[in-house]
């Protein structure tokens, strides 16, 4: 059985995963509908595959159960993590597609530094972009 | 009558070790999981092609991780593999054999025509005393193979779960990486599609379809892996629960029965042809 610790880092290496997954969804749609051009595309693209190494490194520490500072946040940091992949799937505007992957990387990358203050800082950017505070 | 009470200690109590041996021998030869850890091992090498910038930064960084981890998670295969062997050795025909002694002793007592003993006499009570003897060191190998099954099985256990982590870890990593090379074949796929000259697009959709079928592999290897490693854990379990129950049948079918699973997900990692590189 699986370490609550390593439960933890999996769960949320699997909803980073699967924002890579939305995200590479929604970049193909637009590529077919005509409303990327290439540039656009490979920046996209370049998001979405620096939130697939994020979720590796995740990977290769619940193999080695590692991070503990994580358990601390992690209720925090999946909520953040959910409402960006349900923001992804109802985004019209494919420049508020790459404004919410931005801080999803910020938010990534604070995860791997194991920094409290930063993930909390991240947290609070990340939740003033999906709308779920009421600070302007 | 002296004969039938030898002849029936020598029954009483026979247990098959041969069930032990085969299962402990299919479980050392267990090989999956050091492929795919192996594979895992290598990933970076195979997605090193389809990043730049930042993703490629830290796909390096990752590789750093991997490599030093890699080294730990290939000794705990050895550990298996050790305490396997050992058990198989343990529960040897070999092992705790003291016929050589009894031939002696049995021409040793030659045919005493005094006291009606010819040759065949002999013959007969070097045979039932090398039964006697191999029921009395038999003994002895069922309570050592008791005593280890049963002193190693939380601990085999604990191993064996820590070894599925890994293969999940590495199922997980493998579906990122196909998702990375395919996501960027496709990407780019859609825009050389476009250009008049059709050739780029044919030789790129040809490569993306290769490197699918490689993560197919890649995702069965995942599943013998996981499937081996359960089947270890279920024989050595039922092992240790049943130790001093071995010569019921149906027991010794439960665990030949994990056996006969071990042997075929060998059989089928060789057709998969797959070799870590």
């Amino acid at each position: 059985m699986r370490r609550d610790e390593e439960k933890g880092i999996m769960e949320l290496a699997e909803r980073l995963t699967r924002s890579a997954d939305a995200a590479h969804a929604r970049l193909m749609k637009d590529i077919a509908a005509g409303q990327a051009d290439q540039p656009t595309a490979q920046r996209l693209l370049q998001d979405e595959l620096v939130l697939r190494q994020r979720a590796n490194a995740l990977y290769l520490d619940a193999a080695r159960y590692a991070r503990p500072e994580l358990q601390r946040t992690q209720g925090s940091l999946l909520e953040a993590v959910d409402a960006a992949n349900a923001r992804i799937e109802r985004l019209q505007d494919l420049s508020k597609l790459v404004d919410l992957l931005a801080h999803l990387l910020v938010l990534a990358a604070a995860v791997s530094t194991s920094r409290a203050d930063l993930i909390a800082s991240a947290l609070r950017e990340m939740k003033r972009a999906t709308g779920e505070t009421d600070t302007p | 009558m002296r004969w039938a009470v030898l002849f029936l200690a020598a029954s009483v109590g026979c247990v098959n070790l041969k069930t032990v041996r085969d299962f402990a021998g299919e479980s050392a030869r267990f090989s999956a999981y050091t492929e795919l850890t192996a594979h895992f091992r290598d990933t970076y090498r195979r997605e090193r092609p389809y990043l730049s910038g930042e993703a490629a930064e830290l796909a390096q960084a990752n590789d750093r991780q991997r490599q030093a981890a890699c080294r730990d998670l290939l000794e705990i295969q050895r550990a298996l593999s050790a305490y396997m062997r050992t058990l198989a050795r343990l529960a040897g025909e070999e092992t705790f054999d003291v016929s050589e002694g009894l031939g002696e002793a049995a021409s040793g007592i030659g045919a005493h025509a005094d006291y009606g003993l010819d040759a065949r006499h002999a013959a007969a009570y070097a045979g039932l005393s090398r039964v006697v003897a191999r029921w009395a060191t038999s003994a002895r190998q069922q309570r050592a193979v008791r005593d280890l099954v049963q002193e190693a099985d939380p601990s085999l256990q604990a191993l064996l779960d820590g070894m599925a982590s890994v293969v999940d870890c590495c199922r997980r990593t493998n579906e990122n990486e196909k998702d990375t090379v395919t996501g960027m074949l496709e990407a780019e796929i859609a825009f050389a599609d476009r250009a008049p000259d059709r050739l780029l697009a044919a030789l790129a959709k040809a490569h993306l379809q290769s490197r699918l079928d490689e993560y197919r592999l890649a995702d069965a290897m995942c599943g013998s892996a996981e499937r081996g490693i359960r089947k270890i854990q279920e024989g050595h379990r039922t092992l240790s629960e049943n130790c001093g129950r071995l010569s019921r049948a149906e027991v010794a079918a439960a665990i030949d029965r994990c056996s006969q699973d071990l042997r075929t997900i060998r059989s089928r990692v060789r057709i998969l042809g797959w070799k870590a590189e």
